[in-house]
C-alpha cells in the first residue's frame, strides 16, 4: 500500500506541475489584444454555454464594429465574404500571444480590397500607404469618445469620409466640405470636377483663359499651424462689377458697370450699340456719331489710348498746315464743326478779323476765287491757299495794265486810282494824280482818245504810259489850223 | 473465433489503422508543421483543427477508443459478469485501442498542447509507452495459450515436454550442438536492471537462432522448411521459458510495480478526458451532432 500510495503520489504531482504551468482549460493562449480575458472566469465573456463562441458577445465589447454593422456600412456589413460569417471564421483566437486576429488577403494590408468597405480607393489613394490615413490624429473625435478601448494606434475604423478629416483644408474653411465636387483623387490639380460656370461668376470670353490666380489671390494664413501658409482667396471674392479684379481705366468717369459698355471677350471689344461715347471725353456729335468706329480707333482696338485733342489726330488738314502759325496751332473748331467740313462757319465777320477784311466786291466774291486750290508740296493733294505772300490786290488780280505802273517811282499801287467797291468807280485824278493835268478841251476828250488800246506781246491793254506829253504827239497840223479857226 | 483468425483480423487492423494515421498525417502536415500562430490562416485549419471535422472527428474517435480499453480491466476483474473470451484476447484489444487511440488523439491534438489537456495527453503518452514496456514484462511470466498465468510446477512441465520433443527430433550429437551454441545466460539482476537484462538476452537469442539454423541445415542436410522452423521454434521457445522460469519472481514483481505505475497516469488520463469532453461539449462544440 505505501508503494502504491507513493505512485499515486508521483503521478498526482505530475499532473500539479502540468496544472500550475498551465492551470486552465484553455485550448491556447489568448492573443494579445484579449490578453485580460485569460483565465477560467473569463470564458463565458466570449463563449456562450451550449453555443460556442458568441457574436453578439465579441460585439459587446466591439462596439465600433457593431456601431458600423447597425449603421449597415463598413467592411463587417458590406463584404460578401463576411457578410454573414461568424466573427470566428475570421478572427480565432487561442492560437498564442502572437497570433495576428486581423488576417489581411495576402498578408499584407495593403492587399486588402478597399472596395469591401464601401470607399473603394482610387487615384492617388491607391498607392496610398494605410497608415498614411489610418492614423491617431486623423480619427474622428465623435469615435474616439465613443471607444475608448479601441487602441487608435491599430485601428483601421474612426475615419470620417470627408477628405479634410485626412487632407488639410487647403482652402480654409472657404467652400464646403465635399471636396470631390471639384477634385478626384488622381490629383489635387488639375480639379475635373470643377465647373466655374456652375459658380456665381460664370467665366466667359477672356475670362475662362486667365490663370486663376489672377483673380483668386494667394494669401498667407495668419495660422501658422500648416507648413504651407499660402492659400487661394475663393470667397468672398467681390465680383459685382470688374472693379475687385481690373483697374478702372477711366478713373470713375464713365461709372461702375463696365458691361455696359465692356465684354469679357476682350477689352478692347465693346457691346456694339449700348456703349454710350458721351461718357467719354469725346461725346460724338455731329457726323461723328455717323462714323465706324474703326474709322477713328485704326489700331483695331477700340480701348487704346489715343489722341483727340485736336481734330488732326484723326483728319487730316486739309489747309496743309497753313494755319498752323496761328495762335491757336491751326485748330480747326473756330471754322468748322462736327457736322461738315462744309460749310464753314468761318463768316465774313471772322474775315474781317484777318489780316485782309473783305470789303466792298470783295464781299460778293466766292471765297474760291481768292483762295484758290494749289499743291503745297509736289505731289500733295491740293487745298485751297490761304496763306499768301501780301495782300497786294495783284495777289488775286491779273494787272490790266501789263505793269505799266510797276516802274513808277514811287510805286503806284491799284488803291492809288482803284476802289475795292467796283473797279470802274475810280479814285483817279488825272490832275491830281498825273503830270499830265487835264485843262481845256482836253476836259472833255474822251480817255481813250489819249490812252488807246493796244497789243503787246499778245496782250491788250490801254496805254498809260510812257505817253507823250507833247500836242504834236496827238495832234496833227490839221488839227491845230482849225482849232485856230 | 479462432485464434488465428483473431490475429490475422487485428494485424489487418492494425495495419488499416496504421495507414489512416501516417495519410492523416502526411496530409495535415503542412498545417501541423506550422507554428501555432499562423495556422489559423491555413486553409487545412478548418479540417484539422482540434475542433474542426476532421481533427475533432479523430478526437471522438480516438477517445472513445481509450474508453473502450477500458473494458480489458473489466473483463480482468470479471466486473458485471464478464467472463466470456480470452483474457490473452482481451489484451490484443486493449493493447490495440492503446496503440491506436492515442494516435488518433495526437492527431486531434495537432500538436497544439497548452493547459490541463495537455496534462491528459501526456499521461496517455505515459500510459501508451508503459504500455508497451509492461507487456513485455507481462510476457516474460509464463502463460498458457489464453493468458492464465502458469504455476511453476506448470511452467516446468511445459519446459520438459519441450526438452522432449527436442530429443525425440534430434540426434544427441547435435542436440548437444545445440545447447552449446544456444546456450542461456544466467541473469543475476534484480529489479529494472533484471528486465533490461532480460531484454538484451531475448534480442541476442535472435541472433543465436538464426545461427543455430545454419546448424542444423549443415548437419541434417535437406530439411524442410517447415521441420527447420519448428526446430528452432522449440529451441528458442525452451530458452526463454527456461530463463522466464528463472526470473519469474522478478519479473512477478516488476509487473506490480508497473501495474502502479501505469493504472495512475491512465486513471488521470481518463479524468482529464472526461473534463475535457464535458467542457468542450458544454461550450457548444458537439462535432457534427
Amino acid at each position: 500500500m505505501r508503494i502504491r500510495g507513493a505512485a499515486a503520489g508521483i503521478a498526482a504531482a505530475l499532473v500539479l506541475a502540468g496544472s500550475t504551468a498551465h492551470a486552465q482549460v484553455s485550448p491556447g493562449p489568448l492573443a494579445r489584444p484579449h490578453a485580460e480575458l485569460e483565465g477560467l472566469r473569463n470564458c463565458l465573456r466570449c463563449h456562450a454555454l451550449g453555443k460556442g463562441p458568441s457574436a453578439q458577445k465579441c460585439l459587446a465589447c466591439h462596439t465600433e464594429i457593431a456601431m458600423r454593422m447597425k449603421e449597415k456600412k463598413g467592411y463587417h456589413h458590406l463584404a460578401v465574404t463576411v457578410k454573414k460569417q461568424s466573427c470566428f471564421t475570421c478572427h480565432s483566437d487561442h492560437a498564442g500571444e502572437d497570433y495576428q486576429m486581423v488576417r489581411w488577403p495576402g498578408g499584407a494590408p495593403k492587399r486588402f480590397d478597399h472596395r469591401d468597405t464601401g470607399w473603394p480607393l482610387t487615384g492617388a489613394h491607391r498607392k496610398t500607404d494605410c497608415r498614411k490615413c489610418h492614423r491617431p490624429r486623423f480619427l474622428d473625435a465623435a469615435f474616439r469618445r465613443g471607444h475608448e478601448h479601441v487602441d487608435p494606434r491599430t485601428t483601421y475604423l474612426g475615419l470620417d469620409d470627408a477628405c479634410i478629416s485626412c487632407h488639410f483644408d487647403e482652402h480654409r474653411g472657404q467652400v464646403d466640405r465635399d471636396c470631390t465636387r471639384c477634385h478626384d483623387t488622381a490629383a489635387w490639380k488639375p480639379v475635373p470636377g470643377f465647373d466655374h460656370a456652375r459658380t456665381k461668376y460664370p467665366l466667359t470670353g477672356a475670362h475662362a483663359r486667365v490663370a486663376c490666380a489672377k483673380c483668386h489671390p494667394v494669401e498667407t494664413d495668419p495660422d501658422r499651424s500648416h507648413a504651407d501658409r499660402r492659400f487661394m482667396r475663393f470667397r468672398p471674392l467681390a465680383h459685382d462689377n470688374c472693379t475687385p479684379c481690373h483697374q478702372d481705366p477711366h478713373a470713375g468717369r464713365l461709372g461702375s458697370d463696365c458691361a455696359r459698355c465692356h465684354v469679357t471677350r476682350a477689352w478692347n471689344r465693346l457691346r456694339r450699340g449700348r456703349f454710350d461715347h458721351s461718357k467719354t471725353r469725346f461725346p460724338l456729335r455731329g457726323r461723328h456719331a455717323k462714323v465706324a468706329c474703326e474709322k477713328c480707333h485704326r489700331s483695331g482696338s477700340l480701348t487704346a489710348r489715343m489722341r483727340f485733342e485736336r481734330c488732326t489726330d484723326c483728319h487730316d488738314d486739309a489747309h496743309a498746315g497753313q494755319f498752323a502759325r496761328r495762335a491757336d496751332g491751326g485748330a480747326c473748331e473756330p471754322c468748322h464743326t462736327e457736322n461738315g467740313f462744309r460749310p464753314s462757319t468761318f463768316t465774313l465777320a471772322d474775315h474781317a478779323r484777318t489780316k485782309y477784311p473783305l470789303e466792298g466786291a470783295h464781299l460778293a466774291v466766292p471765297c474760291e476765287r481768292c483762295h484758290q486750290p494749289f499743291r503745297p508740296r509736289r505731289g500733295a493733294p491740293r487745298t485751297m491757299r490761304f496763306r499768301f505772300a501780301d495782300t497786294a490786290c495783284a495777289s488775286c488780280h491779273d494787272d490790266p495794265h501789263a505793269g505799266q505802273f510797276l516802274a513808277s517811282k514811287p510805286k503806284k499801287t491799284c488803291e492809288r486810282c482803284h476802289r475795292v467797291e467796283v473797279w470802274e468807280a475810280l479814285a483817279f485824278d488825272h490832275d491830281r494824280d498825273s503830270r499830265y493835268p487835264l485843262e481845256g478841251e482836253h476836259r472833255s476828250v474822251a480817255c481813250d482818245k489819249c490812252h488807246p488800246t493796244v497789243r503787246e506781246h499778245g496782250k491788250r491793254f490801254v496805254r498809260y504810259r510812257p505817253l507823250a506829253h507833247s500836242c504834236a504827239d496827238c495832234h496833227t497840223r490839221t488839227d491845230l489850223r482849225l482849232r485856230k479857226d | 473465433m479462432k485464434r488465428t483468425t483473431f490475429r490475422i483480423g487485428l494485424h489487418v487492423a492494425y495495419v488499416l489503422a496504421i495507414v489512416f494515421v501516417v495519410a492523416v498525417g502526411i496530409t495535415a502536415w503542412p498545417y501541423y508543421a506550422l507554428p501555432i500562430d499562423e495556422r489559423p490562416a491555413h486553409p487545412l485549419h478548418g479540417a484539422f483543427k482540434p475542433g474542426g471535422l476532421w481533427g475533432h472527428g479523430l478526437g471522438i474517435v480516438g477517445s472513445a477508443m481509450v474508453l473502450l480499453l477500458l473494458t480489458y480491466s473489466l473483463r480482468k476483474r470479471e466486473v458485471l459478469g464478464i467472463r466470456w473470451g480470452a483474457m490473452s484476447t482481451w489484451l490484443d484489444v486493449h493493447i490495440f485501442f492503446g496503440v491506436v487511440g492515442p494516435l488518433l488523439i495526437t492527431l486531434h491534438t495537432a500538436m497544439k498542447l497548452h493547459g490541463l489537456w495537455s496534462v491528459s495527453w501526456f499521461s496517455m503518452m505515459v500510459v501508451m509507452i508503459s504500455g508497451v514496456f509492461g507487456r513485455y514484462v507481462y510476457m516474460q511470466i509464463p502463460r498458457d495459450t489464453r493468458g492464465h498465468r502458469l504455476a511453476m510446477r506448470e511452467a516446468r512441465e511445459r519446459l520438459e515436454r519441450i526438452r522432449e520433443s527436442l530429443r525425440g527430433d534430434l540426434p544427441d550429437d547435435l542436440l548437444d550442438e545445440i545447447h552449446a551454441v544456444a546456450a542461456p545466460r544466467e541473469v543475476e539482476a534484480t529489479g529494472l536492471r533484471a528486465i533490461l537484462a532480460a531484454l538484451a538476452e531475448d534480442i541476442r537469442l535472435r541472433m543465436v537462432m538464426l545461427r543455430l539454423r545454419r546448424r542444423i541445415r549443415a548437419r541434417l542436410g535437406k530439411v524442410p522448411e517447415y521441420r527447420l522452423r519448428a526446430i528452432v521454434r522449440l529451441v528458442r521457445d525452451e530458452r526463454l521459458l527456461q530463463r522466464r522460469i528463472a526470473m519469474v519472481d522478478t519479473m512477478t514483481s516488476a509487473l506490480h510495480y508497473w501495474h502502479l505505475f501505469h493504472k495512475p497516469f491512465a486513471w488521470i488520463m481518463i479524468a482529464v478526458m472526461i473534463v475535457h469532453v464535458v467542457v468542450v461539449v458544454s461550450f457548444g462544440y458537439t462535432w457534427v451532432f
